[in-house]
């Protein structure tokens, strides 16, 4: 069962088409000011759309970065426009947020800094979420938490974590039980609305970004915090795909973070994996999931694993565009920015 | 023909009545004159009035100060004062102080959406929103995803009215007390707030007070401008100003009669040296058709007006391949209606044209397409058995392909014959007779189509073709050719011998003259498509025809999209056939352009 039509793909397989491509990466990487970046983006790419309106000399960073994400999420919405009533199954990108959102607000709670919770808030998603955004950044305390989230998936795990003081909250614990929860009712879903070949292939794409997930935390744990092989596998979501449990076993319990990228080498992603030194572990998860999306959309025909491909490719191009803004705006070198774009 | 005869003039006066007179000669609008400057240069006697057009200035410096307050100068309304250099200098240094406290608010960078959203805070007046002394009030925009944001953290420490908001922004009103501006300041910064100065004054309120007497004195500028340009004109020959240019004979007695006693106008002889401007002046038919001319190059003024000849060449051409009596009825009409609703020239041509094709496309028994209609007319008035000339029967292609020929052949000839006259009349003689488009190149083209007549068997007469006379026929008219530069180089003061040397000479016009002669005969094949038009047009029509008999039902509509399509499509490759016809085949044989414009005198 298709929940998109075959338009859908058309229209995702054209918008793929239009994508910033390496000429342009290139020009931008030589810009000097966050206003030049704003201003190629509005003359010359497929941005002038979203940039229409927009004072590019005076654009702020932050305020760039967000009107990317913005109109990568209203692409998003235009082209579900093109499927049918169960098109509500890709709202599942919005968990991710809801997550994150949760999170800042704990910290919030911990520190009481709301301004930085407020200017990050993406409030284009408010209206998908479940639970009351707004009623969010006015939390004080942790049950007014539990209270704005108590209809969520998430409030159950909020309960049972519940610290007597915030100091002892364990931020990494709960976001990884969060986490899973969100994986397991995506699942869940994918296995209710779909079935025969078309789940696995679906599930397996999850499964994949599942599995560099736990990959990136396992990694972070070794590296920064010489977090213990128990600590980690209470950590990670278990679902298994490309790796088996052994391979994932083996990672957790390798001797230093070098040797997991050493094992994620000889993995079957060997191809996708950088052999530069020091380079970061998200890049490189991030490049195995943008290779694989890349070739779905290059080669398949069902308007499902286009959208969902389309999806990561084009957030994938929002992180780069952002890389290089962030880059400019620091004043990295123009060869170190272009050594984190993924194209 | 039609170039208008021109006689140059001296307008003569005093100092008191110069600006009368340049402003009389500019409303007239019949005198093309003459800069002072080039007329110094061509030893006319004189001295240019150096003046120094200090009111370009001004006028500068009031429209910087217009755009201060956000108006557009108007001087429509005249100006009803007068005003010494002192009296401007004096009144733009007043206003550059009353002015001053806009030059230090940042404008620059408002776009209109700010200034509409700074509008709407008016009536809060800007110097009270300035004079609080224990809330301080912000003014900007924001990002419209910022807005939402900002009603969570308003309670913080400030207030917020949304002024005006557009899919993007949204502009607000900031109230904060002193002891919290710096934490509204970094909550606004953290949402992308981008500040805009509340003015300290209320540019429209000024606007309004200075508008009439910035206008009056920019009126007043404006026309000192104007008659500091105009002296440009001005040779002045002791007490005596004088304007020099041309006006056209047929005018001259009405521009003296708009004069009064004060300015004296003669007419001027022996200033060969000043070329005359040219003006076209042609009858409703062929006036149209100058815009192709002009496309080309204005005729010089010793030259003759081609338009005439153009217009009924090309009308001729065009109603040939074109011929049908109902699509020439529909570009005569359509054009027609257009010129006279728009005064566009080209539709004017198309409409002409269609006169024309009509006239064809009647004698080829044509009516969009359908060649049956017209046949008892034909019988009728021609006494033939079907129709004069049908174009499609295949018996008729080569008198068709023939006359096309024929047509090339006589327009060459009269192209000729017009080059030798205009030729003659300039005083070039070398050119005229010994020059390919010549008496020898008359001669020899004529020849040459009689030698094809004889073979082609349709004239018989036996000397005309005897050795002798064949050899003075072409052999002296290519030796004409070949000497044609010596010649004119002798007409011109120079030696007959050439400085290269003969050998030099004699390579570069044997080359020439085979491309002479090589174009008499592409030029006159290139008349061939005169014939191949007039096939493609009916064939495309008889494929209009063949598609109403398949269709059945439809037939009315592919009639109506079919003649509709091959109206445009033959209309336009035809009408650009035939100027080429007019520009390669026929102006390049007389006609070399390259003459001055008749400029009606302007401030400009």
């Amino acid at each position: 069962m298709s929940f998109a039509s075959g338009a859908l793909s058309a229209k995702a397989k054209a918008m793929y088409g239009r994508r910033i491509k390496h000429a342009d990466y290139q020009a931008l990487i030589q810009k000097k000011s966050v206003a030049d970046v704003a201003s190629y983006l509005k003359h010359e790419t497929y941005y002038s759309d979203i940039m229409a309106g927009i004072n590019e000399a005076n654009i702020h960073r932050g305020q760039l970065e967000m009107l990317l994400r913005y109109d990568w999420f209203n692409r998003f919405s235009a082209l579900l426009r093109y499927g049918n009533e169960k098109s509500h199954f890709y709202h599942y990108i919005i968990g991710h947020n809801e997550i994150e959102q949760i999170m800042a607000c704990l910290h919030m709670i911990e520190h009481g800094d709301k301004l930085e919770l407020v200017s990050k808030m993406p409030v284009h998603l408010a209206h998908y979420m479940s639970f009351d955004l707004f009623a969010l950044a006015k939390v004080s305390d942790y049950e007014q938490l539990l209270e704005v989230v108590r209809h969520s998936p998430y409030y159950q795990i909020l309960l049972e974590s519940k610290p007597r003081y915030m100091s002892d909250f364990d931020y990494v614990g709960v976001e990884s039980r969060l986490t899973k929860i969100y994986y397991d009712d995506l699942i869940k879903t994918i296995h209710s609305l779909f079935n025969g070949e078309k789940r696995d292939k679906i599930e397996s794409m999850f499964t994949v970004l599942i599995e560099l997930n736990n990959i990136i935390k396992i990694y972070r744990l070794k590296k920064y915090y010489n977090a213990s092989a128990d600590k980690i596998r209470e950590v990670i979501t278990p679902h298994y795909g490309s790796f088996s449990k052994e391979m994932i076993n083996k990672m957790i319990e390798a001797d230093d973070a070098d040797e997991v990228l050493e094992q994620l080498r000889k993995s079957r992603y060997k191809n996708y994996v950088s052999d530069q030194p020091f380079m970061y572990i998200e890049y490189q998860a991030k490049a195995i999931n943008y290779a694989i999306n890349r070739q779905t959309i290059n080669f398949s025909t069902d308007p499902d694993f286009v959208l969902m491909s389309y999806m990561v490719l084009s957030e994938t191009e929002v992180d780069n565009l952002v890389n290089i803004i962030e880059g400019i705006r620091y004043h990295i070198a123009p060869d170190k920015i272009a050594s984190l774009l993924i194209e | 023909m039609a170039i208008q005869k021109m006689q140059f003039i001296r307008l003569t006066t005093d100092k008191s009545h110069m600006d009368e007179m340049l402003h009389t000669a500019l409303e007239s609008k019949l005198l093309s004159a003459e800069s002072a400057t080039a007329l110094v240069s061509q030893h006319v006697k004189g001295d240019p009035i150096q003046e120094v057009n200090y009111f370009e200035e001004d006028i500068n410096v009031l429209q910087g100060y217009a755009n201060l307050l956000g108006i557009s100068l108007d001087a429509s309304a005249g100006c009803a004062h007068e005003y010494t250099k002192e009296d401007i200098d004096a009144k733009l240094k007043q206003w550059e102080s009353d002015f001053a406290c806009f030059n230090n608010s940042a404008r620059g960078n408002l776009s209109p959406e700010d200034e509409a959203a700074l509008d709407l805070i008016r009536p809060l007046n800007y110097s009270d929103l300035h004079s609080l002394r224990y809330i301080d009030i912000r003014f900007g925009r924001l990002p419209v995803e910022s807005i939402k944001k900002l009603s969570v953290l308003e309670q913080e420490a400030f207030i917020y009215e949304v002024v005006m908001q557009n899919e993007r922004y949204a502009w607000v009103l900031i109230a904060t007390s002193d002891g919290y501006y710096r934490k509204t300041m970094e909550i606004l910064q953290s949402l992308f707030f981008e500040n805009i100065d509340i003015p300290l004054v209320d540019r429209k309120a000024y606007a309004e007070k200075y508008r009439g007497e910035l206008n009056d004195v920019y009126a007043y500028c404006l026309l000192g401008s104007s008659k500091t340009k105009l002296h440009a004109y001005i040779l002045k020959d002791d007490e005596d100003y004088n304007l020099y240019g041309f006006v056209a004979n047929s005018d001259l007695e009405r521009f003296k009669g708009m004069f009064d006693e004060a300015i004296t106008i003669e007419t001027m002889d022996g200033y060969d040296t000043i070329k005359k401007p040219t003006r076209l002046k042609n009858s409703w038919f062929f006036r149209p058709f100058e815009m192709f001319v002009k496309m080309y190059s204005l005729p010089d003024y010793t030259e003759i007006d081609p338009t005439p000849f153009l217009a009924i060449t090309y009308c001729l051409l065009f109603g040939i391949m074109f011929g049908d009596l109902g699509q020439g009825a529909l570009l005569f009409i359509g054009g027609l209606l257009l010129e006279k609703k728009t005064g566009n020239q080209l539709a004017g041509i198309v409409g002409r044209c269609g006169i024309f094709a009509m006239i064809f496309g009647f004698l080829f028994g044509s009516v969009f397409g359908n060649e049956e209609i017209l046949v008892p007319v034909h019988q009728a008035l021609f006494n033939v058995e079907h129709l004069l000339f049908e174009t499609m029967n295949s018996a008729n292609t080569m008198t068709l392909l023939i006359g096309a020929i024929a047509i090339g052949v006589l327009l060459t000839l009269i192209c000729q014959s017009m080059n030798i006259f205009i030729k003659f009349k300039q005083g070039h003689k070398a050119e005229a007779i010994y020059g390919q488009n010549g008496i020898a190149g008359l001669v020899f083209f004529a020849y040459v189509i009689f030698f094809v007549l004889k073979f082609m068997g349709m004239i018989n007469v036996p000397v005309l073709f005897d050795m002798p006379v064949c050899l003075i026929f072409i052999i002296i008219p290519i030796i004409c050719f070949f000497l044609k530069e010596r010649f004119e180089a002798v007409e011109h003061g120079e030696k007959f011998t050439p400085k290269a040397g003969w050998g030099n000479y004699a390579l570069e016009a044997f080359f020439e003259c085979f491309e002479v002669v090589l174009s008499f005969i592409t030029n006159t094949m290139s008349y061939l498509r005169v014939g191949g038009f007039v096939l493609s047009h009916a064939g495309m029509m008889l494929v209009v025809m063949t598609l109403m008999d398949m269709v059945g039902g439809a037939s009315p509509l592919v009639f109506v999209i079919g003649n509709l399509f091959v109206m445009a499509l033959e209309g336009l490759i035809v009408g650009i056939q035939t100027l080429r016809l007019e520009y390669y085949e026929m102006f390049s044989r007389y006609f070399v352009g390259g003459g001055k414009q008749f400029t009606v005198m302007s401030v400009d």
